[in-house]
């Protein structure tokens, strides 16, 4: 009974979405603002329906109902109750639930913060937040049901992919789409902005927030894909340019961009133009991401499902979500303005330079991912396009970002002259740094990890060079604690990738192998049961050159539902490296192939990007406050 | 109903044999690897260790033929296990890596190769991104030439 409660609330939650986006059109219509009020509750009945039918579904995993065909594919009575929960959107049908439950929670936020706004201009941000909602009901409903029921119900369920049965994996896919729809609430305002007859308005003031908020989850969730592949998949890498990888990477690019150009638009009236397109191509690329992931059109490890039907409608809506703002965008043209530029030395220019920059990127990422694909369609061959590609030219770009990115210190809104002393003590400050990092922690000589340190060296110091940089300390926070994260995770990428060094041997109990200042001993082999695997488990000493000791056990478990073998690798994580240890296979009664990596600064990736995700919420906390004070005022339309 | 048997049997097996001495395997599921080729590579005994770098870049750069979307480095498929394994011995033997990828793309094709050659067909690959930030900043110039001397654009 209880899953048809809970595809009834999502029936009813299409309803509501439904009714949320007559409603409103119809007051514009009639010029009636009693009947807009109308869309306010209409909202919050959408996200509270949806809530309950995606609960309910978490509660029939959680009571084992096998009889759904969904849970009885994606669980087992054995899996721990937080996996249960992770399973919910661990699959196909309950990932396109979580997006209906995330639309409709984020079409649930604006319509709150803006519940004092009344107007037209928020009524039709909420429309087109509607119709996105209603076309993703729709989609669930009628290709990928998550409440189907089996039957005769199985005694027992499939289990969960065990390489899904991971902390990072239960909140890697619900922040990514938090990310990714999150950019769906930005669209809605550029959507409704250019249907608006009028030009000037604080629309760019109002969807930078969501922007903000959208970039903060998109960063967190990329960041902990990156982190569970990492330490989940026992190969050592990170970030490995696969076409999911990259769809991902797609939304987060523009997204950037986005979020400097809102600002420009907010301040200066600038770059109207640059922020509504990126609004549009930013969630764009966020359904592409979708469709990549769910249509398995591209050949890619995280393929879940391959299913031409789905992808041809997301597709269909991808397009429509292109075609109908561009269309009005191009009659419109005219109409977004900008002011008169004062001087080239203005961050207007900067800015502009920046967009570009990131248009690029996005457009280079773009085509290396689907080049494959459109060579195929074409008959021309087959052929794969990987890392030493997207390194080779995505390497000098974000170079290329680093130098405007410490710029941004010297040069305002506006009119600025240049400051030569403050620009030559902050060039000189950072080549010593960048010197200084390459003496005390890289081995050997690299003229990329030169490049790399010697930018990001500049990115890092810039900011002190400030005019009033103590006064405005706190107003540049965000920014500045964002731009050092990147800049730290692109040194801890560059010296990850020419510091690390590995060893493969053949141990068992009592053998020994050397790794540069490492020695690793074999003690033995231990057996382990888990809740529903079973594992073997090697227990290796290691001794650095300091005689400080460590205790590793990497893993080779056996998931018996699925029939599944997966090596769970050990990892001791130090400032400057990794030591990271895979089992491999067995090759003989007593030995196996043991892969010994020392993974250099792989700690200052994450702690990089946690930076960012800092700076991105400081960026958020400032802007809150001013905001409810805002709500004060009546309707700004 | 089966498969819940098979289950209960495995786990039983498992907890059995887990408290016998520890000199025998575990169960058939663990049972060892018999390709001797798996023992080969994941045992690989390099000269030095730049030739074991060199090596190791290298199976990186190239694709495993069946797998989804993997290197030669990171799939564990048997087809991968013995191309990783062609490429040790051939940097072992003194090949230069282009003699070694001749040697995979004349047997795979250049699907094989994730670093695509620079080609007639590959030139919007490899000059687009170039091409792209030209138009750019082209534009650009133009763009804030204008808005320097006209009042609105």
């Amino acid at each position: 009974m209880i899953p048809e409660i809970a595809l009834f609330l999502l029936i009813l939650t299409g309803f509501f979405a439904l009714l949320g986006v007559l409603f409103p059109l119809l007051a514009t219509v009639k010029n009636s603002p009693q009947l807009r009020k109308y869309t306010w509750p209409l909202t919050y009945g959408a996200a509270v329906s949806v809530t309950l039918s995606i609960s309910l579904l978490a509660y029939s995993f959680l009571v084992d109902d096998f009889s759904v065909l969904y849970i009885a594919q994606h669980s087992n009575s054995q899996l721990p109750a937080f996996f249960k929960i992770a399973a919910v959107w661990g699959g196909h049908e309950g990932s396109l639930l979580f997006w209906v439950f995330s639309l409709a929670l984020w079409a649930f936020a604006i319509a709150v913060i803006n519940r004092r706004r009344k107007g037209q201009f928020i009524s039709h941000v909420l429309v087109v937040m509607n119709l996105l909602i209603l076309a993703f009901v729709l989609l669930t409903l009628f290709t990928s049901n998550p409440f189907l029921r089996l039957l005769p119900m199985p005694f027992e369920g499939r289990d969960l992919n065990p390489m899904l049965q991971d902390v990072g994996l239960i909140f890697h896919p619900p922040l990514l789409y938090l990310g990714y729809v999150g950019f769906s609430g930005v669209f809605a305002f550029a959507a409704a902005a250019l249907c608006q007859p009028q030009s000037t308005f604080p629309w760019a003031k109002q969807s930078r927030g969501w922007a903000l908020l959208a970039w903060t989850f998109l960063t967190a969730g990329i960041a902990l894909g990156a982190w569970w592949a990492y330490y989940e998949l026992g190969w050592g890498g990170w970030w490995f340019w696969d076409p999911v990888e990259n769809a991902s990477l797609l939304p987060w690019l523009t997204g950037t961009a986005l979020l400097h150009s809102l600002t420009a638009s907010e301040k200066r009236h600038a770059l109207i133009r640059w922020s509504l397109l990126l609004a549009v191509f930013t969630f764009c690329l966020s359904i592409l991401g979708t469709f990549v992931v769910r249509s398995g059109v591209l050949t890619s490890v995280h393929a879940f499902a391959v299913d031409p039907t789905k992808g041809l409608l997301l597709l269909l809506l991808l397009a429509l979500c292109l075609v109908v703002p561009l269309t009005l965008f191009a009659n419109n043209y005219g109409r977004f303005k900008v002011g008169r530029l004062r001087s080239f030395y203005s961050r207007e220019v900067l800015f502009l330079a920046l967009n570009s920059l990131f248009a690029v990127t996005t457009l280079t990422v773009l085509l290396g991912t689907f080049y494959p694909m459109i060579f195929d369609a074409f008959n021309l061959g087959k052929i794969s396009v990987g890392a030493p590609y997207f390194n080779a030219l995505f390497v000098p770009l974000t170079l290329l970002a680093f130098l405007l990115m410490g710029c941004a210190a010297f040069i305002n809104w506006g009119k600025s002259k240049l400051d030569k002393k403050r620009l030559t003590g902050a060039l000189i400050l950072s080549l010593l740094a960048a010197l200084l990092i390459f003496y005390l922690l890289t081995e050997g000589t690299d003229t990329l990890v030169i490049l790399v340190l010697l930018s990001t060296s500049w990115v890092i110091i810039t900011p002190f060079f400030k005019l009033h940089f103590i006064k405005r300390l706190f107003k540049n926070s965000a920014m500045t604690i964002a731009h050092t994260g990147i800049a730290i995770t692109a040194i801890g990428a560059a010296l990850n990738a020419h510091n690390s060094s590995e060893i493969s041997s053949k141990m068992g109990p009592g053998t020994q192998v050397v790794l540069g200042e490492l020695s690793i001993e074999y003690i033995e082999t231990q057996w382990v049961i888990g809740p529903n695997y079973s594992a073997e488990q090697a227990l290796l000493f290691i001794t650095d050159q300091h005689n400080k000791d460590y205790q590793l056990t990497p893993q080779r478990r056996h998931y018996p539902v699925r029939v599944m073998n997966m090596s769970e690798p050990a990892i001791k994580s130090l400032w400057n490296k990794d030591i990271y240890i895979t089992l491999g296979e067995k090759i003989d009664a007593t030995d196996y192939a043991v892969r010994i990596q020392k993974r250099a600064f792989t700690n200052w990736i994450w702690l990089g990007t946690v930076l960012m995700i800092i700076g991105g919420l400081f960026a958020l906390l400032k802007r809150f406050p001013p905001l409810s004070r805002r709500n004060g005022e009546n309707d700004e339309q | 109903m089966m498969r819940f048997w098979l289950y209960l049997t495995l786990l039983f097996s498992s907890l059995v044999t887990a408290g016998e001495v520890n000199n025998t395997p575990l169960n058939s599921v663990f049972a060892p690897a018999d390709s001797e080729q798996v023992k080969q590579v994941e045992t690989f005994a390099f000269k030095n260790s730049s030739e074991q770098t060199r090596a190791i870049n290298l199976a990186r750069e190239l694709r495993c033929p069946q797998c989804l979307n993997q290197n030669l480095m990171e799939s564990n498929s048997p087809i991968a296990k013995d191309l990783r394994l062609i490429v040790y011995q051939m940097v072992d033997k003194g090949k230069t890596n282009t003699q070694i990828i001749d040697f995979m793309t004349s047997r795979f094709g250049d699907f094989v190769l994730y670093n695509p050659k620079f080609e007639a067909r590959t030139y919007l690959l490899w000059l687009g991104p170039f091409l792209l930030l030209l138009v750019f900043a082209i534009v650009g110039i133009v763009v804030v030439k204008k808005a320097m001397l006209g009042k609105e654009h």
